[in-house]
């Protein structure tokens, strides 16, 4: 191991500021650093062993990446081009089969749920992916994380800003991870109340339903050009991408496709628009079940700073939660199911997280850790739950979020 | 005298400014760009076939012939983005091996007109992409091509040409034998071809064949393990009246640094044309601990001294601004090219001599002289 594997964010000239609403209430349920390894009972020496450990665990897989991590991203990517080519060829299908009425609607409905697929495929499995820098090795400018573009309506260059850096380096430090409630929703006790946040149920669905527009709208930061920390002209360049790759995406799906189907620009229309819910749904539901359930902890501001390695490992530990599910669940879901392996190496190709999954349980198991994992409906169960408790002010006898984390792994 | 260094080509994997034909054309029409957005048409059509892109240059090995025990020709068969070249002229050939893509620059062998673009490779030691297409590339394989580039090709003039060659470093100059119209001019043409045993020599017998028919073609084979090495009398007994000639060159650096020191001598500097042909392999330096070398900024055309900090903080330190997030290897914000040299991780201490390689500059310490292309 090397002598500088220790690594401050002392020297990180352009962003002590907090992010966003930087008003935070203290609050026992936003840890400190102290506070988080008193709480699991991480000593110094054991936050470095924990932090060498999975340093190994990461250094044997990034070794070992060769052609099985680059076929099977051309596999699925072929599968993802499949399914799309196929999905809009059975929108068009279903106009001559209008002669036959009852067949219409079946026809329909798989070229919708083919290309919802397609989206799915695109954004999470591969999109993500790729843009996270997971194959960038490859030298392969398919798969290059500046180049790729995903079919969805933020342009990826700004969300690779908002998302890889800001959320990757603060992960669920309530007032700089800006995706702790997106700006518009309340989603930690330590965010003040304000009877606007009565909406937050409302808001949620609001936000599930038009997710990647609210993704990319995400990206304008418009709290902080509120707040006055940032100006209009300062974010001109992220709008102007913003609005270039609206006319690109929307132009395609709800103008050209549809008008090459005449008179039938409706039904190819609404295809797309419910192609594109489906996709949103989903990524809504897999991506807020990453930080929301029960049992994830949130953490203060100084986290982050003068962190080491070990403890920013035990905050991305923290401060994310698995689902279970077969192997078809984990690719749709982008291997964000393992979202906690997917913060520990956000740089290796995702398709390893089951594997390494596997070894960082066992250190968890030796550290008496927590590993927070279950199902999708259990997991999602409390997310809604959160969201809803969160719309109402703080109230005594609550129990906070990151108690009861009835499916975390017994301490050894 | 004129210098083509293959080291400072660019490496452009696309031919941006390529203008689609046949079909390509109507493949690439605004409307289809338009429905195939964000990846674009070509994307789709890759997936079927990847000689069918409308971007890249890529080639089908069609045949593979052994022209000596450890030189082989790779016999191509370019898609429609290829737009020819000029003999003596090189390309940078990618392969994929597990699962990466390495690039290396060749020339290429064949003649102009021939439909086929050869290209033969010589195997060095322990060289990643020579010795993967002496065992590994087959008949079938799909391998990428830059455009032709380099500005060694035969010049024109009425003086008789004297072309030296060493080793592999015969290949341009093949091409330039097999396009010269033979028959148009009588321009006298003699060939010095150094090889250590004739076994060794690449297309040996082509050339003899080449000598045999064509009166105003000379071959000089020159055993080096009996003749010995160039030396001034050498070519004086080899080449009447040397300085009527006007010399191409291409072989390994000790043959050429023996004849450029020999012509300056001569005062012939500006009748030689040279290409440097033997690429240095990319190592790692001896003393990987020890700071040393220069951070060069290709693009911005800046270089400082390395001082054994971070690459993004040398890049600053050069008045560079580079995007940035984290700054500790998290974000891959700060990723760019580096074209050559080593750098260290500083997260594993893993080394990497990698051409053309991805690196996150905030997590890259440079270990020796490392150029970047930014
Ligand atoms: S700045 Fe984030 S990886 Fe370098």
């Amino acid at each position: 191991m090397n002598a500088q594997t220790d690594f401050t964010l002392t020297n990180n000239k352009a962003n002590n500021k907090p992010i966003g609403n930087a008003h935070i209430l203290s609050s026992e349920t936003v840890l400190s650093p102290d506070a988080m390894a008193e709480k699991y009972g991480m000593t110094a020496a054991a936050l470095e062993e924990f932090g060498t450990k999975m340093d190994a665990i990461r250094d044997k897989h990034l070794a070992d990446r060769g052609d099985r991590d680059t076929s099977y991203i051309r596999k699925l990517i072929r599968v993802q081009r499949g399914l799309e080519v196929a999905g809009r060829g059975l929108l068009y299908a279903s106009i001559p089969a209008l002669l036959v009425p009852p067949l219409a609607i079946p026809v329909w409905a798989a070229g919708v749920a083919s290309l919802g697929l397609a989206k799915i495929l695109d954004n999470m499995e591969i999109g993500h992916n790729i843009m996270h820098g997971q194959y960038d090795w490859t030298g392969d400018p398919a798969l290059n994380s500046k180049t790729f573009e995903w079919d969805a309506a933020s342009p990826s260059a700004n969300w690779r800003n908002s998302h890889n850096y800001e959320h990757h380096t603060y992960t669920n430090i309530v007032g700089k991870d800006r995706d702790v409630g997106y700006g518009t929703m309340r989603m930690s006790d330590a965010q003040p109340w304000h009877p606007v946040y009565l909406g937050n149920p409302l808001y949620a669905t609001l936000l599930a339903l038009n997710f990647d527009a609210g993704v990319s709208l995400h990206d304008l930061e418009i709290e902080r050009i509120r707040s006055g920390e940032l100006t209009w002209k300062e974010q001109l360049p992220v709008l102007k991408r913003i609005g270039q790759k609206a006319v690109k995406q929307y132009g395609k799906d709800y103008l050209f496709f549809p008008a090459l189907a005449g008179p039938f620009f409706l039904p190819i229309l609404l295809g797309n628009l419910v192609a594109n819910g489906m996709r949103n749904l989903w990524a809504f539901t897999i991506i807020f079940c990453g930080h929301f359930p029960d049992g994830v902890e949130q953490f203060t501001n100084e986290a982050a700073d003068n962190e080491t390695r070990g403890q920013w490992y035990f905050r991305q530990l923290l401060g994310s939660a698995n689902l279970e599910g077969g192997k078809l669940f984990h690719i749709m879901s982008g291997n964000l199911s393992h979202q906690i392996e997917h913060h520990l190496f956000p740089d290796v190709p995702a398709h390893r997280y089951a594997e390494m999954a596997v070894e960082v349980q066992a250190e968890c198991k030796k550290h008496g850790l927590p590993y927070n994992t279950g199902p999708l409906h259990k997991q999602f169960a409390t997310v809604v739950g959160r969201i809803c408790r969160l719309a109402l002010p703080n109230r005594k006898g609550d129990k906070p979020n990151n108690e009861s984390a009835g499916n975390t792994l017994a301490a050894a | 005298m004129t210098n083509t260094n293959l080291t400072t080509q660019a490496n452009p994997k696309t031919n941006p400014n390529s203008q689609l034909q046949g079909w390509r054309k109507f493949a690439g029409n605004e409307l289809l760009e338009r429905l195939a957005t964000p990846h674009g048409v070509s994307q789709y059509l890759e997936n079927i076939n990847p000689l069918w892109s409308l971007t890249d240059i890529r080639a089908k090995v069609v045949a593979r012939q052994q022209e000596t025990a450890d030189a082989t020709t790779l016999v191509l068969k370019t898609n429609g983005n290829w737009r020819g070249f000029t003999a003596g002229q090189f390309v940078t050939l990618s392969v994929e091996i597990n699962g990466r893509q390495v690039s290396r620059c060749y020339s290429i062998s064949s003649a102009e007109s021939d439909e086929r673009v050869r290209i033969t490779v010589r195997r060095k030691q322990g060289g990643e992409v020579s010795n993967f297409i002496a065992d590994h590339v087959e008949i079938g394989d799909v391998v990428s091509l830059s455009p032709a580039a380099g500005e060694f090709v035969l010049p024109t003039t009425d003086k008789p040409l004297l072309m030296i060659a060493g080793g592999s470093g015969i290949t341009p100059i093949m091409s330039m034998l097999r396009s010269l119209d033979w028959a148009a001019s009588k321009q006298p043409v003699t060939l010095m071809y150094y090889a250590r045993e004739t076994a060794t020599a690449i297309f040996q017998p082509e050339l003899e064949q080449l000598a045999d028919k064509q009166g105003r073609f000379v071959l000089r084979m020159v055993n080096t393990a009996e003749q010995g090495r160039y030396s001034n009398k050498q070519l004086d007994k080899l080449v009447e009246d040397a300085a009527n000639y006007q010399t191409l060159l291409c072989g390994p650096a000790s043959l050429m640094a023996a004849v450029e020191a020999d012509y300056e001598q001569r005062g012939l500097s500006d009748q030689l044309l040279l290409e440097r042909f033997t690429l240095p392999e990319p190592r790692i330096p001896e003393n990987p601990d020890v700071v040393s070398g220069d951070v060069m900024f290709s693009h911005s055309e800046r270089y400082v001294a390395n001082s054994g900090e971070n690459l993004l903080e040398q890049a600053e330190a050069a008045g560079l601004q580079p995007e940035f997030g984290c700054r500790r290897g998290i974000c891959h914000r700060c990723t760019c090219t580096k074209s050559s040299g080593t750098v260290r991780d500083a997260i594993t201490g893993e080394l990497s001599a990698t051409p053309n390689e991805a690196i996150r500059l905030c997590v890259s310490v440079p270990v020796g002289d490392v150029t970047l292309d930014i």
